[in-house]
């Protein structure tokens, strides 16, 4: 080898490297990108399926692992268990013993716009918004064209609707929870600057506007696959918005809500048992209008049901049988308020077993191991032996079976069902917006005598008042997420008008500002979108 | 490089006997000759390529060590002999007409000594020409005694260079190395490692896979002959977007043998046990049954009679040994090494240890003339690593102590076990069901070849060729009964995770190096390509038939979870450099990286990174020509890095799969769902401006010489996950280019002859001191930021789920703690009363309402210092006596905050409330009385300063054994002395003390010998 040689070589190596290097360009091999998974045809229907577990799970692993979110807890993150905390800790039906981050706060109304739990509940309805604003973009006529996939409009024409309407319905949250917040379409562009506020007035009129729009690309009420949007899910979602119009936007709406009810009431059954609602085959209760559907095998998360089954059993093994709700132990934290055990006329002095005749209430235990009473008063929220539990959700079945799993229940979130449309017709009766109040009682007494088991607890048309009708709804729809709503609508949240314990942080009770009706947009929003004016008050 | 190496000693050379040559003296016509062998004074072992100056002539020793000069006229000369890693050697020698005098040269090792050539990224320059800030640590100045991964052997060395065990004592459980700060939030801090020329993943890669946490696991330490650590702008900014952090180069032994060697074999091999050095301090049985009954009366039920020390039993004192064995020798023209290495460390925890065998080879060879330098080198090990578990430190801190640890009518296994699934696991039995295991293989290598182009001096042309291979993997199994498992109804999990990494590179460039009259003139450029492949597929299944095919097998299974990742990196890169000396006093250098990186985005596809410097050599100068001051150099540099060590595929929208236990229900069928990610199309690398300003100072011919540096870096485009406004991207935060920070420091290092010998066996002390202070303050986290913005960060502390402690503020440092301010009592402790008496102890009572608004919560918590020393001190004195040596480091931080997990999640009344399973508590609670927990109280934040006596070694020479046998024994963590009350102020970079594994006290007593 002479040095030529060599030389030539080194040349060669040198021009080799460089050649063979100048693009270093790689695509993902493991995941699939834009730019293929629609060739897929079935990637629509995971794209739609994905938008429904928004509400049922936290990521694409169940039940934890690759969150959708960063940097905060993915137990945490789960939209029904934030939406839950939101609408049920600051109230009478609920306090948590745990001592994460911004959890006590919850229960005494005093968060900040920093708490985690308000940044995360933002997050879940933005999330949502945005997933459907995606899904949208990608399944226009033109996309699909552009694609060869014409044949594929017409059933994509429905899942564009349900789409629209797990938007409006996140919407409807964003309004009742956080009042003024940007109303973000399909035409607005992904990875685009930060969006207007707009107003509670502006999303109300567009999610009213969007519901009757899509109702026709809907099956008709209760004619949907289960765990699918219906017509009915949308009368019902734009019921709640008319009740609340005046919270919303100023002026009653309620006999709009009627309205929307007609289509609901004659197309749903009570189930027959109360608790067929709340178990691990709650799936089969004709009651239920739109529910979020949890199973033990196939939708595994650390929120939802998973925490609501759990976090309302603790105590020893002797104490609450983790067994009695399907479970393998519980988490030590829901109680309910003294004032909230009031509702149920007997309970109180009821030493153990029967509380009362009013079979909806599950007050549990009130003798502990070592013999002491566990107390009715919440001396201290973080204390799980103060207060009453009330597991009412179980993960066995109507027939007493256990769930598919110990730790995941099967339960699925009631989140509409046709016994809260009949206490709405109640209220809006006795509100002067069509019905009759004898049509009301009528509903009242159905539920009730389901409670009783008999019609000792029935009521005529005169005892309805908007007063028992609030209290009706907590009777019947505790811990299902709609009792912040109510208590706001009767603007009894806050303020002094009604009070129980911890409200305001002390024990008896105490006023809390106005302010607090609205949950302040997060100081991470704020941060993030300049445009955004912090809600009065925080 | 040996070869370029080679040529740069030979123009030291000559440089020197010009300017050495004594005059005066005119030939004669016959001459006399001065011969002798070169030995360290210590070993005797013979030294190779040792400088002889006498006469005006300069002569290199053979491998033998001998040397011959030859026609020297008589009279008495100075013989001078130099040689890297040794100090000078002066002496008389009186020649005479036709006789042969006889100097034999015994030279001691001076390891902090000046070396004269530096490494710098693609080459190596003159101390004298090179302005970056460089600092060199020889294989004589390494930390001693029972070093686990290398990164150890430089702690304490050098000014501005934080070296942190991840996991305190365990073994191969991760090690951090902070250069002046860090300059990442979300990428890695780590600095790039350069092993022979063959740079590795930053922050992972080869070091990662597998589970071994430290890039540098799976080196034998006695394969290494220094490690290089640059850290200005103008000694990193040649690596471009990877140098942001530092770059540390490594070169192996097998890289730097000398030609024509002696064939010479030998052993160095130690044995040590180490003892626990600190545990939490609990309650024991006695405390905590009268705990219960003052405070839980209702709870003593459950309580047993027993009196277990849960640590105890889990704990004991462990063993190691190592040993290598090498070969080296060659012929005129090459050389070889071959090392044979073996590592074995117990941990003090049960069940964990850590064993490496490695197989080095390296070969040199010089062809055509010696014009062209070829080397190979071939590092490969198998590095094994067992674990006991997670969780068991913690649950051994948290259990009660009046608990047994059997119970033969346990369904666990015949471990007690409390019936509560929340109840703390029984830490014996976890660990003694558990089998968790890594092992990994890994090799790294290259081919160099240099060559000197003939007629064009001074222009060589080198490739080079290289790899770095890894595959690594873990395995884990947990029985069906044992208890974690039942409880999270995973009822027997076996997993194994297999990860690949390969990489190659490809490096090819011209190196001129120019010498007229009073210029020199030294210059680089080339280009460079490596690409890495990663393979990481995943099994595990839950809910198994059987246990009895334990980690080895899985039988029939309820639940599984298989996935397959496989990514790709790549990065080709441009780069030159120049470095231009006037009048050996005026040096001027400039260097630049182009790099183009696969993980940028479309519109930033290419990065450039200048750097430029200047140095004024004072000392040179005419009017400061002083004995007193020997030496005396001003330098200045600016440059920009970058940081690319962020994740793959960060620019591209991609969709992922559900698994199929996280689908959505439609009607009774459950439906798989995609999920399309969100990006930032243009992501970067992050870019870091610094620049420095150095002095070189020497004094008293150099006895006494050290550096002052003074530098400034601002981070821009740190990337982290943002928040994004809601609805303009599909996730809560996006992984992008925001944020800014600045680090700012100086440096101050001082290396001292305390005692110098005039004879060989004189008593000798040279000693090292360096300090560092640095500053680290953010400045943006937030591209509309207004000021006031604050981003939880850091870990999870253990406690209730999702608490943060730390927080990302502007005019904070990272990562600073973030609590109320407690109040405190006359007594000094934190109160914990009804102060407002409002019937119950809580927030309002305790803490300091920031903001007035009569309500405690998030908004009343601050920011409060930062678990980043403000102040790194390190000291090495090194003493010879006859043939005794005796060594020893210590090492301090001040300014850094540790905020004590361990206290603030055990230290509460609470814990003895659960009724099913009372909870034991950190002894803090005695005294501040806390009923429930304190998370967020500042009271937690410990200052964790200390002063370390990180090794003392005392070593012993036996000289006319074979070629030398050296006898020691070493004490790692003689003594730590601290304010802070938890186990280990130094258990984590991190700053936050959760059950971290304890650290030890070794005493290793060992033996070197070459025959």
């Amino acid at each position: 080898m002479n040095i030529r040689k060599i030389m030539t070589l080194c040349v060669a190596f040198v021009g080799l490297v460089a050649v063979n290097a100048c693009d270093v360009t790689t695509e993902p091999r493991s995941t699939v990108t834009d730019a293929n998974i629609f060739e897929d045809t079935q990637s629509y229907e995971a794209f739609l399926a994905r938008l429904y577990a928004g509400l049922g799970v936290t990521g694409q692993q169940g039940p934890s692992g690759d969150g959708d979110f960063q940097r905060l807890d993915e137990g945490f993150s789960s939209y029904n268990r934030q939406l839950w905390q939101l609408q049920e800790l600051p109230t009478d039906e609920a306090v948590i013993a745990w001592n994460d981050a911004g959890l006590p706060e919850l229960s005494y109304q005093g968060w900040a716009s920093s708490n985690q739990f308000v940044q995360m509940m933002y997050s879940r309805i933005m999330f949502q918004v945005s997933m459907v604003n995606e899904f949208l973009r990608e399944t226009t006529d033109e996309v699909l064209a552009s694609r060869g996939q014409e044949s594929l409009t017409e059933e994509i024409q429905q899942f564009r609707a349900e789409a629209r309407f797990l938007r409006a319905l996140s919407y409807w949250h964003g309004i009742d929870l956080y009042g003024d917040i940007p109303l973000v379409t399909e035409e607005y562009p992904l990875n685009g600057p930060p969006p207007p506020q707009s107003t509670r007035q502006e999303l109300y009129n567009y999610v009213v506007s969007e519901l009757n729009e899509i109702r026709g690309d809907l099956p008709p009420p209760g004619a949907g696959e289960y765990g699918r949007a219906d017509q009915g899910a949308v009368a019902m979602l734009l019921a709640k918005l008319y009740m609340n119009a005046g919270v919303y936007v100023g002026s009653d709406a309620y006999s709009q809500a009627m309205t929307e009810l007609d289509n609901v009431l004659g197309a749903y059954q009570l189930a027959t048992n109360y608790r067929d609602n709340f178990v691990a085959d709650n799936h089969l209760s004709p009651e239920l209008i739109f529910a979020v559907p949890q199973d033990g095998e196939r939708t595994r998360q650390w929120g939802g049901q998973t925490f609501l089954v759990h976090a309302q059993v603790g105590g020893s093994n002797e104490e609450m049988p983790p067994e009695n709700w399907g479970i393998d132990g519980g988490w030590w934290g829901l109680r309910v308020t003294p004032e909230f055990v009031a509702l149920f006329p007997g309970a109180e002095n009821s030493p153990e077993g029967e509380y009362s005749p009013d079979g909806r209430q599950y007050f549990y235990w009130l003798i502990r191991d070592n013999g002491e009473p566990r107390s009715l008063e919440i001396t201290s929220i973080t204390d799980w032996y103060a207060g009453w539990t009330c597991p009412k959700y179980s993960n066995l079945t109507s027939s007493g079976l256990p769930g598919s799993h110990p730790t995941f229940p099967d339960t699925d979130y009631p989140m509409f069902r046709l016994a809260d449309a009949y206490l709405m017709y109640a209220e809006l009766a006795v509100r002067g917006a069509g019905g009759s109040t004898a049509q009301a009682a009528e509903y009242v007494n159905q539920l009730r005598q389901r409670a009783y088991g008999d019609a000792s607890g029935n009521i005529g048309a005169g005892d309805l008042t908007l007063d028992f009708v609030l209290d009706e709804r907590a009777r019947e729809l505790y811990w299902e997420g709609h009792r912040r709503t109510d208590l706001i609508r009767y603007g009894l949240f806050t303020g002094g008008d009604k009070l129980w314990s911890w409200k305001g942080n002390v024990q008896a009770g105490a006023s809390t500002s106005d302010h607090l009706n609205v949950y302040p947009i997060p100081a991470s929003e704020i941060l993030a979108n300049p445009n955004l004016t912090q809600n009065p008050g925080y | 490089m040996s070869g370029f190496r080679r040529f740069l000693v030979a123009l030291a050379a000559v440089a020197l006997s010009t300017a050495a040559l004594p005059g005066g003296l005119t030939a004669q016509e016959t001459t006399g000759t001065i011969r002798g062998r070169v030995s360290d004074a210590a070993q005797l072992t013979p030294i190779a390529d040792a400088t002889i100056s006498v006469a005006g002539q300069t002569v290199l020793s053979t491998a033998d060590g001998f040397y011959v000069v030859e026609d020297i006229s008589a009279g008495v000369y100075t013989l001078n002999a130099n040689v890297l890693g040794y100090r000078p050697f002066s002496t008389e020698v009186t020649v005479r007409v036709g006789e042969t005098a006889t100097v034999n040269v015994n030279m001691s090792v001076a390891p902090l000594e000046m070396t004269p050539l530096v490494a710098v990224g693609y080459g190596e320059l003159e101390r004298s020409e090179n302005v970056g800030v460089v600092t060199e640590v020889p294989s004589e100045a390494f930390n001693t005694g029972r070093i686990v991964t290398s990164e150890e052997l430089i702690k304490g060395k050098v000014a501005g260079v934080q070296v942190t065990e991840n996991n305190g004592g365990e073994p191969g459980g991760g090690t951090a190395i902070r250069i002046r700060g860090g300059t990442s939030i979300t990428s890695s801090n780590e600095p790039l490692y350069v092993i022979d020329g063959v740079p590795i993943e930053v922050g992972g890669g080869i070091g990662s896979v597998g589970g071994l946490r430290s890039p540098l696991a799976f080196l034998n330490p006695d394969d290494i002959a220094s490690m290089t650590v640059l850290k200005d702008a103008s000694a990193t900014a040649i690596y471009g977007s990877r140098g942001a952090n530092g770059v540390i180069l490594i070169e192996t032994t097998a890289g730097r043998a000398a030609a024509g060697a002696p064939t010479k074999v030998s052993y160095r091999g130690n044995f040590s046990a180490s003892t626990i050095d600190n545990t939490p301090n609990v309650l024991n049985a006695p405390q905590f049954r009268n705990a219960v009954t003052e405070q839980a009366p209702e709870v003593l039920g459950v309580l047993d009679n027993e009196t277990t020390d849960w640590y105890d039993a889990m704990t004991d004192n462990s063993f190691g040994q190592e040993h290598t064995l090498a070969v080296s020798g060659g012929g005129e023209k090459m050389d070889f090494r071959v090392s044979l290495g073996f590592f074995d460390q117990e941990g003090v925890v049960n069940f964990t240890d850590m064993q490496r065998a490695s197989l080095n080879f390296g070969y040199n060879q010089l062809l055509f003339d010696d014009q062209l330098s070829l080397a190979a080198n071939v590092l490969g090990a198998r590095t094994e690593r067992n674990s006991a578990g997670s969780r068991v430190l913690g649950s051994a801190t948290n259990f009660a102590p009046t608990q047994p640890i059997y119970d033969s009518l346990s369904v666990y296994g015949g471990y007690f076990e409390w019936d509560d699934i929340l109840g703390t696991n029984n830490p014996v039995g976890e660990a003694n069901l558990v089998t968790q295991q890594e092992v990994a293989y890994r090799s790294i290598g290259n081919v160099t070849a240099e060559y000197f182009l003939p007629k064009l001096d001074g222009l060589s042309v080198t490739g080079r060729f290289g790899y770095t291979f890894v595959n690594g993997e873990g395995q884990f199994f947990a029985p069906s009964f044992a208890k974690f498992q039942t409880e999270a109804g995973q009822l027997g999990t076996v997993w194994r995770s297999t990860g690949t990494e390969s990489s190659w590179l490809g490096d090819a460039f011209l190196t001129y190096a120019g010498n007229w009259e009073n210029h020199q003139l030294t210059a680089t450029g080339g280009y460079s390509y490596q690409q890495w492949q990663t393979d990481n597929p995943y099994f595990e299944a839950q809910q198994l038939s059987s246990d009895l095919l334990g980690p080895d097998g899985v039988p029939s299974y309820d639940f599984n979870r298989i996935t397959l990742n496989v990514e790709e990196h790549k990065l080709g890169s441009w780069f030159g450099r120049a470095n231009y000396t006037l009048l050996d006093r005026y040096t001027l250098t400039a260097s630049i990286r182009a790099d183009e990186s696969s993980r940028f985005g479309e519109e930033n596809r290419w990065g450039y990174f200048p750097s430029f410097g200047a140095a004024w050599n004072i000392g040179g100068e005419s009017f400061a020509d002083s004995d007193f001051l020997s030496d005396l150099r001003l330098r200045g540099s600016w440059g920009k890095n970058g940081n690319e060590a962020f994740a793959n595929y960060q620019q591209y929208k991609t969709y992922t799969y559900s698994e199929n236990t996280a689908q959505a229900q439609f009607g009774d069928e459950f439906i798989p769902t995609i999920r399309p990610s969100a990006i930032d199309p243009n992501i970067k690398w992050e870019e870091t401006t610094s620049w420095n300003i150095g002095l070189d100072y020497g004094f008293n011919r150099n006895r006494w010489w050290g550096s002052l540096e003074y530098y400034d870096k601002t981070t821009e485009d740190l990337i982290f996950d943002v928040i994004v406004a809601g609805g303009t991207n599909l996730s809560n935060v996006v992984t992008t280019n925001v944020g800014e920070m600045r680090n700012r420091g100086f440096e101050f290092t001082l290396n001292g002859v305390f005692a110098e010998p005039s004879d060989p066996g004189d008593f000798s002390w040279d000693a090292n001191f360096n300090f560092a202070y640095n500053d680290n303050e953010l400045t943006k986290i937030n591209q509309f930021g207004t000021g006031t913005e604050k981003i939880l960060a850091g870990d999870a502390i253990s406690g209730a789920v999702g608490n943060f402690i730390q927080v990302l503020e502007p005019g904070q440092p990272v990562n600073s703690f973030f609590v109320y301010e407690h109040k405190i009592g006359a007594d000094g402790l934190p109160i914990y009363a009804d102060v407002n008496g409002d019937g119950t102890i809580n927030e309002q009572d305790l803490y300091v309402d920031q903001n007035g608004d009569g309500n405690i919560n998030q908004d009343d918590r601050r920011a409060y210092k930062s678990p980043q020393p403000d102040w790194i001190m390190g000291h090495t004195s090194l003493m010879r006596w006859n043939r005794f040596d005796l060594s020893f480091t210590l090492l301090a931080n001040l300014g850094n905050y540790v905020y004590n997990n361990v206290a603030s999640s055990t230290g509460f009344y609470d814990q003895l409330r659960d009724a099913a399973a009372p909870s034991n508590m950190h002894v803090s609670v005695l005294q501040n009385n806390f009923q429930s927990p304190q998370y967020f109280s500042d009271w937690y934040v410990e200052d964790a300063g200390f002063l370390r006596m990180q090794n003392i070694e005392l070593g012993y020479t036996f000289r006319n054994w074979l070629n030398g046998v050296r006898i020691y024994g070493v004490v790692q963590n003689a003594f730590t002395i601290t304010g802070y009350s938890g186990v280990d102020p130094t258990a984590s970079t991190d700053g936050i003390d959760n059950n971290r594994y304890p650290r030890t006290r070794t005493f290793t007593a060992g033996l070197n010998v070459t025959f």
